[in-house]
C-alpha cells in the first residue's frame, strides 16, 4: 500500500510540474502591465525600472517560472496587486468558505443520491425509478447558475425566505450561534443548487454501478445461499458498487472546488471561485497563478485519493 | 424402490422477451432419488439450467415466471412457500453450485467470510466455531493450507479451486440436494476430474442426492445413475445411466452418443448433429428435434409426441419410437 | 463521411463474424424504440430549424434598437418583450439559437478530432509515446475546467470563435481517454492482426480498422461533448468573457440577470435564455443515452 502511493505520488511529480508550466505561461502572456497601476505615478523613469527590475519584471519567462517555483516551496505565494497583502494571506481567508460550501454540497449528496441510486436501480423500470432518473437528468441538464438565477428570482426576492446573495447579513456583526445561523441562511440556496447538481451525477452513477454489480453471477450465488434479499443488495451488491462509486465521490471532490465559480459568482459567495475570477479580470498575476495552481493541486490530489480509496475498496488491487 | 427427495411435476417456465413470450422450460417431470445422482444433459440454451434456477426459485424477475407445475421437495410443494420459507430451503436443504467459479464467488469478500455466511445463516455458527467449520470444509474439498486460504481472496484461487471453494460453501449445511450446473465446464480437463471426484464421494459420504447438469456425456456416465436427456425446453429421453448409453432410442440421443470424439477411429470423421437448435421464439408445431432427425416422419411434422415409458423406467419421447413399440406390442 | 465510416465498419464486421452486420441498423431501430431519444431528437431538429430559419420567422431585425420602446413586457407585438436596447427578445433568441448551437458543435469537433488522434496514437503505439500522451491528458485533466476557461478568455478576449477554441481545447481529454482504452482492446483482437499480416500501415490500420470500431463511443460522447460545449458557451458569455455584443447568445443574453434589477423585474429577459440552454441541454442527454443504449453492444437488455 505504502509502495502503491509512494507510485502515484511520483507519476504526479512531471504532472504537477505541467500544470505549472501550463498555467505560469498562460498567465504571464496576458497583455498589458498589471504593476503600473501599483507604483507611485510621480517617481521617474528610471526608479520605475529599477523597480520593475529588482521585482523581476524583465527576466525571462523561463527564469520568472523558476523564481516563483523556488518562492512559492517556501510558501512564500506573492503579494497582492489588488489586496495589497500577500497571496497566501488573501487566500487563506477565503478558501475555508469554499470548502464550507463544497463540502457540505459533497456530503449531502452523497446521503441523497446513493440511496436513491440503490433504490432505482433495485427497483428498476418502477414509477420511482421512471421519476427520479427524470429528476438526474435534470439536475444533469439545467446550467448550475441558471438554476441559481432562479431561486434567487422566487425565493429571495419574490417569496423573501433567504438572502439574495453573501455569505452574513452586512453590517450585523451577529456573533456565537446567531451568526452561525446567519450564515446557514446565506448558505441555503447556494447549497441547493451545488447539492442539486452533484446529486444528480452521483444518482446516475450508483445506479448504473448498482445495475451492473446486480447482474453478477455471485449476486445469484449470494441468493442461492439463502440471503435475505436486503443482505444480497447492502451487503454482496453495494459493496461491489461502492468501489467505483467512492471514486467518484473522490474525484468530484476535486471538481466540486473549482466547479462552483458560477455558483459562486452568482451568489457573491466569497469563495476560492469569486477570487480567482476577479483576480483575473484585475489581472492580479500573483493571485490568479496562486488560485488557480491552488485548485489544479486540489483536483491532483482528489485524484490520488481516488485512486488510494479504489485501492482501498478492492482487495483486488491492493494484492497486485 | 429409492425413495425421490424431489419431484418436478409439469414445470413450466417462461421468459418474456422483446420479441414477445417463450417457454424456456415445457412441461417438464423429473425425479431425482435420494442420495442418487441425476444427469440432465443438453446443448447449450435447452432449458436445463432454467429448470435447475426453477428449483431454486431463482429465475431472473421480472422477465422470467414460473407459470404452471410443482415442484415438490421431501413432499413438499416449494412454489408454495413464501420467500422467507423459501430461503430457508436455499443453502440449506438444496444448495447450488455455478458454471463459472472465476465469476461465481464475491470478489470483495475473503473466502471464509463467504462460506461462513452460510454457516451462521442456516446453523447459526458464530466466531470461533464457525471459522473452524470453515477450515474443516476446505480440507474436506482438497484445498491445501485452509488456515489460510480461509482468510484469502477469491482472485488468489486458481480456477479450480474457487469451484472447490463453491463445493465447500455449498455442502456447508449438509443439504440433501446439490444442483451442480456444468460444474466443470469451465476447467482444465485434469482439474475437471478431480472436482468430479470430489463431488462423487461427497455424495456418497454425506448422501446428497446431485442434480448434475451438464453437456459432457463423458461426465454423465463417469458420475450419474440416472439421465435425463433436454431438448428445446422439453424432456425427450430419461433412464437409468446403463439403458440410456447402452440403448438410446431417441434420435436426438443417438445423435448425441455418435458424436463423443471418443467414439470414433483415427481417420475417420466426427459425428455430428447435422443443424441447429430451433428458436425459442418460433418453435415448430410438431416434434422440436424433427428438423435434424435423420428419420423424420409425417406426423413428427405435425403433432408432439408424448414421454412415453417402455421399460424399467426408460421413457422416450418420440413417435419413430412409439410406433416401434405399438408393433410389438401388436405382436 | 460518417456514413463511409459506417459502410466500412460494417465491412470490417462481416469479416469478424455475423455479430455486427446490421449493427447500425439495429442501434436505429433501438434509438427509434426508445421514447426520450426520440423527444431528443424532436427538440433538436426543432431549435435547429428555428435558429436556421430565423430570419424567415420573425419580422424584426437582430440588432434593430428602439430605445422609446424599452424592457417591454412580453406582448403580441413582442413575443418575449423587448431588451435594454429595445431589441426583440424572440428574434435575439432564435438567432442567439445559432451561436449556441455552432459553438457546441465547432468546440465539439476540435475536441473529437484532437482527442480521437491522440487517443488513437497513444492506445495503438503504446510505450513511451502513449505517456507522454498520457501525461498531457493527465495534466488537461487537473485543470480546473472554468477558471482556466475564464483565463483564456481574458487573455484571448471575448469573441464567439475563441470561446469555441477554449471550449475545443480544455475538454478533449476525456475523449482521448476513451478511444485510448477502446483502441487498446480492439488492438488485440484479430481482424487487426490480419491487418498487419496483410501489411497495412499503422495510419490505415488505425484509420480503416480501428477507428470505425470505436465510432460508436466516440459519436456517444460527441453528443454529449456537444452539451458540456453550449453550456460553456453560456457560463463564459453569461461572464461577459464569451460572444460580444450586439451578437446574441444564449449566454450573453443571460447576462441580463447579472443586473439585479433585471434579474427581479425583468424575467422575459433571462428565463427564456436560461430554459433553451436547459432544453437543449436535457434533449441532449436524452439522446445521448439513448445513443449509448442503442450502440453499445456491451450493455444488456
Amino acid at each position: 500500500m505504502k509502495q502503491f502511493i509512494i507510485r502515484r505520488l511520483l507519476i504526479m511529480i512531471p504532472v504537477f510540474i505541467g500544470i505549472s508550466m501550463i498555467i505560469f505561461g498562460l498567465i504571464h502572456s496576458t497583455p498589458g502591465d498589471p504593476y503600473i497601476t501599483m507604483l507611485d505615478p510621480n517617481i521617474t523613469e528610471a526608479d520605475r525600472e529599477a523597480m520593475l527590475n529588482s521585482i523581476g519584471y524583465y527576466d525571462p519567462l523561463p527564469v520568472k517560472y523558476i523564481k516563483w517555483i523556488e518562492r512559492a516551496i517556501k510558501g512564500d505565494l506573492g503579494y497582492s496587486i489588488r489586496y495589497k497583502e500577500p497571496v497566501a494571506d488573501v487566500i487563506s481567508r477565503r478558501i475555508g468558505n469554499t470548502l464550507l460550501l463544497s463540502v457540505t454540497a459533497l456530503v449531502l449528496s452523497v446521503l441523497i443520491a446513493v440511496p436513491l441510486g440503490i433504490v432505482s436501480a433495485t427497483k428498476q423500470y418502477s414509477v420511482f425509478d421512471y421519476v427520479a432518473t427524470i429528476l438526474a437528468l435534470i439536475g444533469l441538464s439545467i446550467p448550475a447558475f441558471f438554476f441559481a438565477l432562479g431561486l434567487i428570482k422566487v425565493l429571495a426576492f419574490d417569496l423573501g425566505i433567504f438572502p439574495i446573495s453573501g455569505i452574513e447579513t452586512t453590517g450585523a456583526n451577529y456573533t456565537g450561534m446567531k451568526r452561525v445561523l446567519d450564515v446557514l441562511h446565506h448558505m441555503a440556496l447556494p447549497i441547493i443548487v451545488l447539492t442539486f447538481v452533484q446529486t444528480a451525477s452521483l444518482m446516475r452513477y450508483t445506479r448504473s454501478s448498482m445495475l451492473e454489480v446486480i447482474q453478477q453471477d455471485y449476486i445469484r450465488t449470494a441468493k442461492a445461499k439463502g440471503l435475505s434479499e436486503r443482505v444480497v443488495i447492502y451487503k454482496h451488491a453495494l459493496r461491489n458498487a461502492m468501489i467505483s462509486i467512492v471514486t467518484l465521490i473522490s474525484l468530484s471532490l476535486g471538481g466540486l472546488l473549482s466547479g462552483a465559480v458560477l455558483t459562486e459568482t452568482v451568489f457573491v459567495w466569497p469563495g476560492m471561485g469569486t477570487l480567482v475570477y476577479q483576480a483575473i479580470l484585475n489581472r492580479d498575476y500573483p493571485l490568479v497563478m496562486a488560485g488557480t495552481m491552488l485548485l489544479a493541486l486540489c483536483v491532483l490530489f482528489a485524484n490520488l485519493l481516488a485512486d488510494i480509496m479504489y485501492a482501498v475498496v478492492d482487495p483486488r488491487i491492493r494484492y497486485e | 424402490m429409492d425413495k425421490n427427495i424431489l419431484q418436478i411435476e409439469g414445470l413450466v417456465t417462461e421468459f418474456s422477451t422483446s420479441e414477445g413470450k417463450v417457454t424456456a422450460v415445457n412441461n417438464i417431470d423429473l425425479n431425482i432419488k435420494k442420495g442418487k445422482i441425476m444427469g440432465l444433459v443438453g446443448e447449450s440454451g435447452c432449458g436445463k439450467s432454467v429448470t435447475s434456477l426453477s428449483i431454486m426459485r431463482l429465475v431472473p424477475k421480472p422477465y422470467g415466471n414460473i407459470s404452471k407445475g410443482k415442484i415438490l421437495f421431501k413432499d413438499k410443494n416449494l412454489l408454495d412457500l413464501n420467500e422467507e420459507d423459501m430461503r430457508k430451503v436455499r443453502g440449506n436443504d438444496i444448495s447450488m453450485i455455478f458454471q463459472e467459479p472465476m465469476t461465481a464467488l464475491n470478489p470483495v469478500f475473503t473466502i471464509g467470510y463467504q462460506i461462513g455466511e452460510v454457516l451462521e445463516l442456516h446453523l447459526g455458527l458464530k466466531g470461533k466455531e464457525n471459522l473452524n467449520r470453515c477450515i474443516g470444509l476446505l480440507e474436506k474439498v482438497g484445498i491445501p493450507r485452509p488456515e489460510k486460504v480461509v482468510h484469502e481472496y477469491p482472485h488468489q484461487l486458481s480456477g479450480g479451486m474457487r469451484q472447490r471453494v463453491m463445493i465447500a460453501m455449498a455442502l456447508s449445511c449438509n443439504p440433501e440436494l446439490l444442483i451442480a450446473d456444468e460444474p466443470t465446464t469451465a476447467l482444465d480437463v485434469t482439474i475437471q476430474a478431480q472436482v468430479l471426484e470430489i463431488m462423487k464421494g461427497l455424495s456418497k459420504e454425506l448422501n446428497t442426492a446431485i442434480l448434475l447438469i451438464t453437456h459432457d456425456l463423458g461426465v454423465v456416465a463417469e458420475m450419474c445413475h440416472d439421465v435425463a436427456v433436454m431438448y428445446a425446453g422439453r424432456i425427450v429421453e430419461e433412464g437409468n445411466v446403463k439403458d440410456i448409453f447402452m440403448n438410446p432410442m431417441h434420435y436426438y440421443t443417438k445423435g448425441l452418443m455418435a458424436s463423443r470424439p471418443n467414439l470414433v477411429k483415427k481417420g475417420e470423421r466426427l459425428k455430428c448433429i447435422p443443424g441447429m437448435v430451433p428458436s425459442l421464439h418460433n418453435m415448430p408445431k410438431g416434434c422440436a428435434f424433427e428438423p435434424r432427425c435423420s428419420n423424420p416422419m409425417d406426423i413428427c411434422k405435425e403433432k408432439m409426441p408424448e414421454l412415453i415409458e417402455y421399460e424399467n423406467g426408460h421413457k422416450v419421447r418420440c413417435w419413430a419410437v412409439e410406433m416401434e413399440g405399438n408393433r410389438n406390442h401388436g405382436r | 463521411m460518417a456514413n463511409n465510416i459506417a459502410n466500412k465498419s460494417s465491412n470490417i464486421s462481416k469479416v469478424q463474424g455475423e455479430e455486427g452486420t446490421s449493427l447500425w441498423k439495429i442501434g436505429a431501430k433501438r434509438l427509434i424504440k426508445n421514447k426520450l431519444a426520440v423527444f431528443g431528437i424532436v427538440v433538436l431538429s426543432i431549435l435547429i430549424i428555428l435558429s436556421v430559419l430565423a430570419p424567415v420567422i420573425t419580422p424584426y431585425d437582430r440588432d434593430e434598437t428602439n430605445l422609446t420602446n424599452t424592457y417591454q413586457k412580453p406582448s403580441k407585438e413582442h413575443w418575449l418583450g423587448t431588451d435594454e436596447l429595445g431589441r426583440d427578445v424572440f428574434t435575439r433568441l432564435i438567432y442567439g439559437g445559432r451561436v449556441s448551437l455552432s459553438v457546441g458543435l465547432v468546440s465539439t469537433s476540435i475536441s473529437v478530432i484532437i482527442g480521437v488522434l491522440l487517443g488513437a496514437i497513444g492506445g495503438y503505439y503504446g510505450k513511451v509515446v502513449d505517456n507522454i500522451i498520457m501525461r498531457i491528458v493527465d495534466i488537461f485533466m487537473c485543470f480546473p475546467f472554468f477558471i482556466m476557461a475564464i483565463t483564456i478568455a481574458a487573455i484571448l478576449g471575448p469573441s464567439i470563435w475563441n470561446v469555441m477554441i477554449i471550449s475545443g481545447i480544455l475538454s478533449w481529454p476525456s475523449i482521448a481517454r476513451i478511444v485510448r482504452a477502446e483502441v487498446m482492446t480492439v488492438k488485440e483482437r484479430e481482424f487487426v492482426e490480419a491487418s498487419k499480416a496483410l501489411g497495412l500501415t499503422p495510419i490505415e490500420i488505425i484509420f480503416r480498422h480501428i477507428l470505425p470500431n470505436v465510432l460508436a463511443v466516440v459519436i456517444v460522447y460527441t453528443t454529449l461533448g456537444i452539451a458540456s460545449g453550449i453550456l460553456s458557451e453560456a457560463g463564459l458569455s453569461f461572464l461577459g468573457l464569451g460572444v460580444k455584443q450586439p451578437q446574441p447568445s444564449w449566454g450573453n443574453m443571460l447576462s441580463a440577470a447579472q443586473n439585479l434589477r433585471s434579474l427581479r423585474l425583468h424575467w422575459w429577459l433571462w428565463v427564456p435564455p436560461g430554459l433553451l440552454v436547459f432544453i437543449t441541454i436535457l434533449s441532449i442527454n436524452f439522446l445521448g443515452d439513448g445513443l449509448r443504449d442503442a450502440l453499445d453492444p456491451k450493455l444488456k437488455h
